[in-house]
């Protein structure tokens, strides 16, 4: 694999839980507990997890959105934690994010060819110049900029609106995309015509993503690689093809077992796992998947299980496979 | 007799962007102990015609006409006193998002017993009683906890099994479900199709099951009627919608949903997006989107045609596509 576009080392970010006269912190929501992977140039991570996994906090830390409270993210060879301001302003426009509600995430007193350059002025081109990449941009997205430049977001569509966010993050020529639930509002038809969207523009910008979705079939569409996550920590890794051939942790089962099969001759016979994901305020010690894992043992309360490497490029975080092979390399 | 016989069911919102239309004659049958899909994407009217049934759109703005048979009483004939009488105890509501739905200030036992006490005029003690067995009707694991939790103490996945106890509290013999699963996650999402499942079967009940998900659909349903625009423009047995859909929309919607293994081969996206049901074209309302449209389609509603036995598709192509013929008006479903 070559040199790695974005790399990320331990990362973890608690929000602590604040109530009472003084404001005294009571708990912690620990969003994100030791994460660490990378992601090579050009390829696509799809990230994977269920509510409360902590895959949007990851997608803010990564872009530095919000502080970690430990761990490094090194992007373009540069760790993130020495970048000061104006390093930092500089490098964003090489990283951008589209976010999930393309309502909440436009402002809604802009109109669309302005919310698509102002990044651009924000980084100092002239405003002629900035409407006419605008311009570009929304005809390549698929809306006509003389048709709809000067509309508001309100007047639009979901899915026209979540393609003017796609717009605004490609103006400024980023090499990293970071995707949060990038289709997850839309109607199936619509969703089909934003995929096919950004797998084009993919290729023809060689641009890197990393791509947050609950949903596993979107995941594997997209996706070179998968990291699974639970609760805040990585479960398992993998090329698309090693995990849809044989998940191996028993979450990573559960997710696909669970998936509708678009069969009505093949229904599911019994629920794959029981009960919720627990609350990520103070989570299950050791392994956090064990309160509703099958294959259970005692050991799994003690300690979190490590990364454990069964093929060049999958990874398994649990005690099932200890001794199958030897440790990942942290 | 049908338990749910729906018939040329038209529903009109006055809004200030003018008269939306939001069904267009919705016809179809319910009998006992089946389950029904009807299934869409946003605007289509499947929760319309879901609210419509339980005559829960609000008089004043709303032009209701047509026929909503439940148990051979229309729905649209009753005054708000017998409507209650109807809510609950022949027909009951699963909402999406139980924790609107829930009052955020009882405990989800107080909230049975209350249903209990008011709508079958149980005692208070035999309320509680009831409310127990309720909870251990839908599977959870610390029922006696559950009944004293806040909506807002428990998680989503058993906040929708006190939604569903609640809907079976008065003992209906239809449940409709407005997208109860959509807001879960997928290990919970399958967890409550299992559930829904096995209560339609255990208790016998009549489903409508509203869903914009066609794989939720194909877990749950024996039958699916697929909504655009406010009209039913397929209908069929689950097993014959998937193995041989007949209207383009459908073929299109299962051409442009993601399934396993679709990596690498194309998504085919629907061009264009669903019509402004404040203007509805004269024709066909998917006409504009459609990769087989033809002139008719533009100036005439095409009628529903046989495709098969119980499979029928409201398509001018239908005919020479399935050699199929156009039902006679008297025997027609539609």
């Amino acid at each position: 694999m070559s040199a790695p576009l974005l790399s990320v080392r331990g990362l973890r970010k608690h929000f602590p839980i604040r109530s009472g006269l003084l404001l005294r912190t009571h708990a912690w929501v620990r969003a994100v507990d030791d994460v660490s992977f990378s992601v090579a140039p050009e390829e696509t991570l799809g990230v994977v997890g269920e509510s409360g996994c902590g895959k949007s906090t990851l997608a803010r830390l990564i872009l530095r959105l919000l502080e970690p409270d430990a761990g490094a993210v090194t992007f373009l060879g540069e760790d993130l934690r020495s970048a000061g301001r104006a390093r930092l302003k500089r490098l964003r426009r090489d990283m951008q994010l589209v976010f999930q509600d393309p309502h909440a995430s436009l402002n809604p007193r802009m109109t669309i060819e302005d919310a698509v350059a102002f990044g651009l002025t924000v980084h100092g081109t002239a405003r002629r110049e900035a409407r006419a990449r605008a311009w570009r941009l929304l005809e390549r997205v698929g809306l006509d900029p003389r048709l709809y430049g000067r509309r508001y977001p309100h007047e639009l569509s979901g899915g026209q609106r979540q393609r003017v966010n796609i717009a605004r993050a490609l103006v400024l020529d980023p090499k990293l995309l970071v995707l949060d639930e990038p289709v997850s509002g839309l109607d199936k038809s619509v969703q089909a015509q934003v995929l096919n969207l950004l797998q084009e523009l993919k290729a023809e910008r060689a641009l890197t993503c990393v791509f947050i979705s609950h949903d596993l079939n979107v995941i594997e569409y997209v996706s070179g690689r998968v990291l699974v996550m639970y609760l805040g920590q990585v479960v398992e890794t993998g090329s698309v093809d090693a995990l849809a051939e044989s998940p191996k942790h028993p979450y990573t089962q559960a997710l696909f077992a669970s998936a509708p099969t678009m069969d009505p001759s093949r229904r599911l016979e019994r629920p794959p796992i029981t009960g919720d994901p627990p609350n990520p305020v103070n989570p299950p010690s050791g392994c956090r998947f064990r309160t509703r894992c099958a294959y259970a043992m005692p050991r799994c309360a003690e300690a979190v299980p490590p990364p454990i490497l069964l093929a060049s490029d999958h990874a398994v975080a649990c005690y099932l496979y200890d001794g199958e092979a030897a440790l990942a390399p942290v | 007799m049908s338990l749910l016989s729906v018939r040329d069911l038209r529903v009109e919102f006055d809004t200030r962007d003018g008269l939306v239309r939001a069904l267009n004659g919705v016809t179809f049958e319910l009998d006992k102990g089946l389950v029904l899909a009807l299934l869409g994407e946003s605007g289509s009217g499947k929760s319309v015609t879901l609210r419509a049934i339980l005559g829960l759109h609000p008089p004043s703005h709303t032009r209701i006409s047509g026929e909503v048979l439940l148990k051979d009483r229309d729905v649209n004939r009753l005054d708000e006193v017998e409507r209650r009488a109807i809510r609950g105890r022949v027909a009951s509501l699963v909402f999406q998002e139980p924790i609107t739905a829930l009052d955020p200030v009882y405990t989800i036992g107080d909230q049975i017993v209350e249903t209990l006490v008011r709508h079958r005029g149980l005692a208070p003690a035999d309320a509680r009683r009831r409310a127990r067995e309720l909870i251990d009707l839908v599977q959870v694991p610390a029922p006696e906890r559950m009944l004293r939790s806040y909506p807002h103490e428990i998680s989503g996945g058993m906040r929708q099994r006190g939604m569903i106890a609640i809907a079976l509290a008065c003992e209906p013999e239809l449940l409709l479900a407005d997208e109860p699963t959509t807001a879960l996650d997928v290990t919970v999402q399958a967890q409550i199709l299992w559930l829904l499942r096995d209560l339609q079967r255990r208790l016998g009940l009549a489903v409508v099951f509203v869903t914009h998900d066609l794989g939720v659909a194909a877990e749950i349903a024996d039958e699916a009627a697929v909504m655009y625009a406010g009209r039913i423009v397929e209908q069929a047995p689950i097993g014959e919608l998937f193995a041989r859909p007949a209207h383009p929309y459908t073929e299109g919607l299962m051409q442009a949903t993601v399934r396993r293994g679709q990596r690498g081969i194309p998504l085919v996206p629907i061009p264009g997006a669903p019509p402004n049901l404040a203007a509805l074209p004269a024709g066909c309302a998917f006409a504009a989107r459609c990769r087989l449209v033809r002139e008719e389609c533009r100036t005439t509603l095409p009628p529903l045609y046989q495709v098969r036995d119980g499979h029928v598709a409201r398509c001018h192509l239908v005919p020479e596509r399935f050699g199929a013929s156009p039902i006679p008006k008297a025997a027609s479903v539609a």
